[in-house]
C-alpha cells in the first residue's frame, strides 16, 4: 500500500491508534504465515486438498467503535491481505469454517460449522479471589505464574509426550491474548474434527473447579487416590509453584483476612480455629526469621497430615487447598461449543497495544506479559532502521522477529508437513479406490499453468485412440498477466489463488474440439516441433517453484537437456524407459477399450464397484480426473513424456516470500 | 383392519429398505438396526408408542430431577416393567421393536424433538444394558461392530498401575479388571468428562463394566443417522401418502409429550417495571430472587446471569423497552449508561429476538438452569444444587422460611428433587395463590 510509506516521526509516541494499525497490518503483520496455518494444507499444490476450505472459515472484525463485521471469508492470501489493511481492524476473530459459504449475513442463511480447532480461554480474572497483586484485567509478575500453571498443566496433558500424554494432540499453539490471559488452539485435525459433546467432554476432564460464588469449597476432590492426570499436576506443577512462588508473591497467609480464607476450606472446624488462635497469637514472634507464609502452610500441613488424623477428607485438604489456589480454570463455554470465535494471533490488544505473540510452552516460565512488544515500540524499531527500507521482510528487524520464528519453525512447518502426509494419504487412497474403478472416457490433458498449480484437466467424451496429449501453456492469458504482475506481493500472493480458479472447473464445457480449445485458451502441443520452435524457453520442473533450487531432498525430475547420442541410446535402453512404454501401452489400451462401442456405458460396470446398471451413463467423477493426473504425472516422472516449457512470464514471477 | 404397507415404510424410511427379522437382538435387548416386517394394528401402533413415550417421559422427568445412576436404573427398571412387559416375552421385544419405529417416526420430523427422542432412547438404552448379564453385553457389543479386542496382556501389565490407580480414584477397588478395551477417546465422551478413565496418547482404556458408553455412543450414532434419514422419508414421501391414516396419529402424538407450550403464553400477561420488586418478593423463585439482589447490589451480573434472569424477565411478560430500561438503570450505575448502550444493549434486544438470527427466545427450563455449570463471579444457575449448604440456608432464612420448613427444603435438596422445591418454597411463605404465575413461567411442576 502505498500510503504507509510516508515516514512516521523518529519518537513513536505511547498508544495505540488506526494509523500506527495500519502500518502494523501493513509492514508487519505475518499475512502469509497466518493464512497459511487456516488453510492447513489445503493451498492447492496438492490435487488431493479442498479448494474451497479457506474460503469457509468465517473472519470477523471489529473496527474503531466497536464495529463488528462478521461472516467475512477470504479465498486468498491477497484477498485476506488487502480487507485487513483497508479495514483495519483493531481485533480480528477467528470462527470456525462453516458449511454454507460464509458470504453475508443474510436471511435465513444458516452457517453450520465443519470443524473447529479445540480452544481453551484462560482469564486470569478469573483468579480474582486468589491473587492480591492485582484485580480485573491486570496482571503482573507476581500472578502471572498462575498462567504459567495453566499453560504446563494444559499442555502436558493434551500433547504427545514421552510420559504424560493423554490425548497425544502434536500441533498446539498458546498464545497470549494481549491482556490478561492466554489462548490455546490445539490445530491436530483430529481435534478439529471433535464435535461439541466430545469438546465439552475434554473440557470438563480438566475441570477441578467448580460453583460460582455461593459455594465456600469451589475445589472437593473426592475418592481415595487422585486421577493420574490430578495427581500428576499436583506433584510436578502445582505443588511447587504453590510452595515456591505464590505463597510468597500473594503472601497468603499474611493477614487475618487471608488466612482465614484458607482456613475456611479444612471441613474440620476445630482444626481450623486451633490454627486461627495460633496464628492470631504469634502474629510478630517469627515474622524476623523466617517468612511466615511458609511457617504457616509448614504449619497447617503439619496439623492435617499427621498422624491423628485419619479422616480421608482431612488428608485430602492439603491438595484441596493447593488446587483451589494454583489449578487452571478454563473458560468452559469457549472449549465447549463448534462455533465460539476467538482472537487471532498477532493481533494488537487495543487496551494494552500488546501483541498477541505466541508462548512458546516449553519455556513458559520465562514468558512475561509485560515485556511483550507493543505497537508503539515496533513501530519505534522499524524507524529506528528506516534507511534499509528494501529489506524484504520488515519484521525481521522488530522484536515480531522472535515470535514470529518461533510460530514457524515451532508451529506452523510441523504442522503443515502433518497435513500435507495426511492430504497425500488421504488422496492415495482415494486413489487406490478409483483406480479399481477407473473406465476413461478419454483423455485428458493437462498444463502445468505455473508449476504451483495442480494439473488442470479436461475431460472430453469423444473418442481418440491416441496417446495423451500433452499441452502445456504457451503463454499466460494477457488479462490475467496484467494482474498478476500488479505488484510483485500481489503476485506470490496471486499464486495461492488461482488454484481456487483452476480447481473450479471441474467440469469444462468447450466446442469445436478439444485442440481448437486449447488453441483458444493460449496452450499449445507439447512435442517435438514446438520445443524446437520454442526452443529458449526456460524450463522447470514439476512441482517446484519456479527459479527455486532443487533444495532439500534430491527430487528425480524431468528437464531439458541436449544430450548426446550415446546418451540417448543409453536411455532408450534403459529398463525403467521400458517399463514406462509399457504402462503407457496399458493405458492406451484402457482407453481405447473404454471409447469402443462394444463397451460402451455398460463397460464400466465390471470395474465400478457396485455400479447401478441403470444409471446413466456415469459422468466423470473428481477421483477420475485425479487418477489420470496422476498417471499423466508417472509419465512425466518416467521421462516418457518430454519437455513442458514454461512460460517466461511464469518463470519470472520472483521467488516467494513466503517460507517454504 | 391390518396395515401392512405402512409398515413397510416404516421398515424401509427407518433402515433404507432393509427386510430383516426385527433388528438384531441379543437377549431382550434389540438394537433397533433394521425395522421388522411384521403387521400391525393401528391401534396397536398408538398404544405402543403412547406406552414407550410414557417410558420416556418418565426417563426425562426422573433425570431433570438429578437422579443418579443407581436410581435412574431403578426407575427404568420400573418403568419399563409396568409400561411394556408383556406376559409373553416374545410378544415384548415385538412391542419394543414396533414402539421404537413409530416413535422414530413421529419424533423425526424436527431438530428439537430429534434431539429429545435420541436422548431419552440413549439413556433407556444404556439403563437397559447394564441390566443385561455379562454374557449378553458381549453379544451386543459384536453386534454393534465395535473393532475393539481385549487389550493383550503385555501392554495391559504396562499400564497396570495407572489403571489400578483410576480405578481407586473413582472409589473402586484396587483390583483391576482383567478385560480392558483401548479405544479412541473420541469414543467415550462421557468416561472421559467425568475422569473415569485412564487416558494415553490419545486412547481411553475401558473397563469392561465401562463398556456400555463405548456400545451407547455407537447406538446413539445409528439412531441419529436414522432419525435424519426417516425425516428424509417422510417429508418426501409417507407425509402424503399417509395423509389419512397415519399422519394425523404421528402428528399427535408428538404434542403428547411437550404438554402445555409456556413459550406462547395464552393469556399474555405483562408486567411492568415497577412490578418486579413486588413479584419477586411474593412469587419469583429463589434464583431469580437471587440474581435481582445481586444485580441490585452489584449492578451487574456476568453474562450466564443476564442470560437467565433477562430471558425469565421477558417470560413473564416484561416488555422489551422496559427491560432495556431496568437492565440500563441498574448496569448504568457501574459502567456508564453509554458503554450499556454499546455492550449490553445488543444482547437484551438479542434475547428478544430483535437482533442477530431474531430467534424469539424462551425462558431458561429448570432442566436447563440446573444443569448449569456457573463459574467465578457468577450468581446464575440453580441456588437449590450450585449453592452451599451455608450460603442457601441463609438465602431461605433471608426468604422468610425457617424452623421446621427449612430442614424439610434442606432434606429435599438432599435427595436432588430441585424442582419441587420452588413451589415448596413458595408454599411454606404462604404464597400458593401464585402456582398459575409460576407455571406460566415455564417453571414446571412436576408432583
Amino acid at each position: 500500500m502505498g500510503s504507509i510509506s510516508k515516514r512516521p516521526p523518529p519518537a513513536v509516541p505511547h498508544g495505540f491508534n488506526a494509523d500506527y494499525l495500519r502500518i502494523y497490518y501493513g509492514k508487519l503483520f505475518p499475512h502469509v504465515d497466518f493464512f497459511k496455518w487456516l488453510s492447513y494444507g489445503n493451498d492447492g499444490k496438492h490435487p488431493g486438498c479442498d479448494q474451497s476450505y479457506v474460503g469457509r472459515r468465517e473472519f470477523s472484525f471489529t473496527l474503531e467503535n466497536d464495529i463488528y463485521l462478521r461472516f467475512q471469508s477470504f479465498d486468498s492470501v491477497a484477498e485476506m491481505e488487502n480487507s485487513i489493511k483497508e479495514k483495519c481492524p483493531f481485533k480480528i476473530d477467528i470462527g470456525p469454517p462453516a458449511k454454507r459459504h460464509a458470504y453475508a449475513q443474510s436471511g435465513n442463511n444458516v452457517f453450520v460449522p465443519v470443524e473447529r480447532e479445540l480452544i481453551f480461554d484462560i482469564d486470569i480474572s478469573d483468579y480474582d479471589d486468589v491473587r492480591y497483586c492485582c484485580s480485573g484485567a491486570d496482571v503482573c509478575k507476581d500472578c502471572w505464574p498462575l498462567m504459567t500453571i495453566a499453560i504446563k498443566i494444559l499442555d502436558a496433558s493434551l500433547r504427545g509426550m514421552l510420559f504424560c500424554n493423554d490425548f497425544g494432540f502434536n500441533h498446539i499453539l498458546w498464545a497470549y491474548s494481549g491482556r490478561r490471559g492466554v489462548h490455546c488452539w490445539v490445530c491436530d485435525s483430529r481435534a478439529r474434527k471433535l464435535n461439541n459433546e466430545q469438546r465439552a467432554a475434554i473440557a470438563d476432564y480438566f475441570r477441578v473447579y467448580k460453583g460460582g460464588e455461593n459455594t465456600m469449597k469451589k475445589v472437593s476432590l473426592t475418592g481415595p487416590v487422585l486421577h493420574p492426570l490430578l495427581a500428576r499436576s499436583y506433584t510436578d506443577v502445582l505443588k511447587c509453584f504453590f510452595e515456591d512462588k505464590l505463597l510468597l508473591s500473594q503472601q497468603l497467609f499474611a493477614s487475618e483476612e487471608r488466612y482465614r480464607k484458607i482456613l475456611d476450606l479444612i471441613p474440620d472446624e476445630n482444626i481450623a480455629s486451633e490454627l486461627h488462635d495460633k496464628w492470631q497469637g504469634n502474629r510478630r514472634s517469627s515474622i524476623s526469621k523466617e517468612d511466615v507464609n511458609a511457617t504457616r502452610w509448614e504449619q497447617l500441613k503439619t496439623t492435617l497430615q499427621s498422624g491423628k488424623q485419619k479422616a480421608q477428607g482431612l488428608r485430602r485438604c492439603v491438595e484441596e487447598i493447593v488446587f483451589s489456589y494454583t489449578y487452571p480454570r478454563l473458560d468452559m463455554e469457549v472449549s465447549k461449543h463448534m462455533n465460539h470465535l476467538l482472537k487471532a494471533p498477532f493481533c494488537i490488544h487495543p487496551k494494552t497495544g500488546r501483541v498477541c505473540v505466541p508462548i512458546d510452552p516449553n519455556n513458559c516460565d520465562d514468558f512475561d506479559p509485560t515485556t511483550v512488544p507493543t505497537l508503539s515500540q515496533l513501530l519505534g524499531e522499524l524507524n529506528a532502521d528506516g534507511l534499509h527500507s528494501n529489506s524484504e521482510n520488515d519484521w525481521e528487524r522488530t522484536s515480531l522477529e522472535k515470535p514470529i520464528r518461533f510460530f514457524r519453525t515451532a508451529f506452523l512447518q510441523p504442522m503443515l508437513k502433518a497435513c500435507k502426509e495426511e492430504l497425500e494419504s488421504a488422496y492415495n487412497a482415494k486413489l487406490q479406490q478409483s483406480k479399481n474403478s477407473l473406465a476413461c472416457y478419454a483423455v485428458v490433458l493437462a498444463i502445468p499453468d505455473s508449476q504451483r498449480q495442480p494439473l488442470r484437466i479436461i475431460s472430453s467424451p469423444t473418442n481418440t485412440t491416441k496417446p495423451p496429449f500433452l499441452y502445456a501453456a504457451r503463454a499466460l492469458q494477457p488479462d490475467r498477466r496484467v494482474r498478476t504482475n500488479q505488484d510483485a506481493r500481489a503476485a506470490a500472493a496471486d499464486r495461492h489463488s488461482e488454484p481456487a480458479m483452476a480447481g473450479s472447473g471441474g467440469a469444462t464445457y468447450y466446442k469445436g474440439g478439444i485442440k481448437a480449445y486449447w488453441k483458444r485458451r493460449g496452450y499449445g502441443r507439447l512435442d517435438a516441433v514446438s520445443a524446437q520452435r520454442r526452443p529458449r524457453l526456460p524450463t522447470a520442473e514439476l512441482g517446484r517453484g519456479a527459479g527455486q533450487p532443487a533444495a532439500g531432498r534430491p527430487r528425480r525430475g524431468w528437464r531439458v537437456r541436449r544430450r548426446g547420442l550415446g546418451r540417448r541410446l543409453l536411455r532408450a535402453l534403459s529398463p525403467r524407459r521400458w517399463l514406462a512404454r509399457l504402462r503407457d501401452a496399458y493405458v492406451g489400451a484402457m482407453l481405447r477399450l473404454a471409447s469402443s462401442a462394444a463397451v460402451g456405458y455398460a463397460g464400466a460396470a465390471p470395474y465400478g464397484a457396485g455400479a447401478d446398471p441403470f444409471a446413466l451413463p456415469r459422468p466423470l467423477k473428481e477421483y477420475d480426473e485425479k487418477a489420470l493426473v496422476e498417471i499423466y504425472r508417472s509419465i512425466l516422472a518416467g521421462g516418457g513424456g518430454g519437455v513442458v516449457p514454461v512460460p517466461a512470464a511464469a518463470a519470472r514471477l520472483p521467488a516467494s516470500t513466503t517460507v517454504a | 383392519m391390518e396395515i401392512v404397507r405402512s409398515h413397510r415404510q416404516i421398515a424401509a424410511a427407518a433402515a433404507g429398505g432393509g427386510g430383516g427379522d426385527g433388528g438384531g437382538r441379543a437377549g431382550g435387548l434389540p438394537t433397533y438396526r433394521l425395522a421388522p416386517q411384521l403387521e400391525v394394528r393401528l391401534e396397536e401402533f398408538e398404544l405402543f408408542a403412547i406406552d414407550r413415550l410414557g417410558v420416556l417421559k418418565g426417563i426425562a422427568d426422573g433425570l431433570s430431577r438429578g437422579k443418579r445412576p443407581e436410581e435412574m436404573e431403578k426407575l427404568v427398571n420400573e418403568l419399563w416393567k409396568a409400561r411394556m412387559r408383556r406376559q409373553d416375552p416374545a410378544e415384548t421385544l415385538n412391542k419394543d421393536i414396533i414402539s421404537h419405529f413409530v416413535l422414530r417416526l413421529v419424533y423425526c420430523r424436527t431438530e428439537e424433538l430429534r434431539k429429545w427422542f435420541l436422548s431419552m432412547e440413549t439413556t433407556l438404552f444404556r439403563y437397559r444394558f447394564r441390566l443385561e448379564s455379562h454374557e449378553s453385553q458381549r453379544m451386543l457389543m459384536s453386534e454393534f461392530q465395535l473393532p475393539y479386542k481385549a487389550l493383550p496382556h503385555l501392554e495391559f501389565e504396562a499400564v497396570k498401575d495407572k489403571l489400578s490407580q483410576v480405578a481407586r480414584s473413582i472409589g473402586q477397588s484396587a483390583t483391576v479388571e482383567s478385560v480392558f478395551f483401548k479405544v479412541p477417546f473420541e469414543e467415550v465422551p462421557d468416561l472421559v468428562a467425568s475422569r473415569r478413565v485412564f487416558l494415553s496418547k490419545g486412547y481411553a482404556y475401558v473397563a469392561m463394566s465401562q463398556v456400555v458408553s463405548l456400545v451407547v455412543t455407537q447406538f446413539r450414532c445409528n439412531i441419529s443417522k436414522a432419525l435424519v434419514l426417516t425425516n428424509r422419508k417422510w417429508m418426501a414421501t409417507i407425509k402424503e401418502e399417509e395423509k389419512d391414516r397415519l399422519t394425523p396419529i404421528v402428528e399427535a402424538l408428538s404434542n403428547a409429550y411437550f404438554g402445555p407450550d409456556y413459550s406462547q403464553p395464552k393469556d399474555a400477561v405483562e408486567i411492568s417495571l415497577k412490578d418486579i420488586d413486588q413479584l419477586a418478593r411474593t412469587s419469583f423463585p429463589l434464583c431469580m430472587r437471587h440474581m435481582l439482589e445481586k444485580l441490585r447490589e452489584n449492578h451487574h451480573l456476568k453474562h450466564g446471569g443476564r442470560m437467565q434472569f433477562g430471558l425469565f424477565l421477558k417470560g413473564a411478560g416484561l416488555k422489551l423497552e422496559d427491560a432495556l430500561a431496568f437492565w440500563r438503570a441498574e448496569f448504568s450505575q457501574k459502567v456508564g449508561s453509554e458503554r450499556f448502550d454499546k455492550e449490553y444493549a445488543y444482547s437484551i434486544r438479542h434475547n428478544y429476538g430483535k437482533e442477530g438470527k431474531r430467534t424469539d427466545y424462551t425462558p431458561y427450563s429448570c432442566q436447563k438452569i440446573i444443569s448449569a455449570t456457573p463459574g467465578v463471579g457468577d450468581h446464575h444457575g440453580c441456588p437449590y444444587r450450585h449453592f452451599g449448604e451455608e450460603n442457601l440456608r441463609a438465602a431461605l432464612n433471608k426468604m422468610g422460611v425457617s424452623g421446621h420448613p427449612l430442614e424439610e427444603i434442606m432434606d429435599k435438596v438432599k435427595n436432588r428433587h430441585y424442582q419441587v422445591l420452588n413451589l415448596t418454597v413458595l408454599a411454606s411463605i404462604g404464597n400458593l395463590l401464585n402456582f398459575d404465575h409460576l407455571n406460566h413461567l415455564k417453571y414446571e411442576i412436576h408432583s
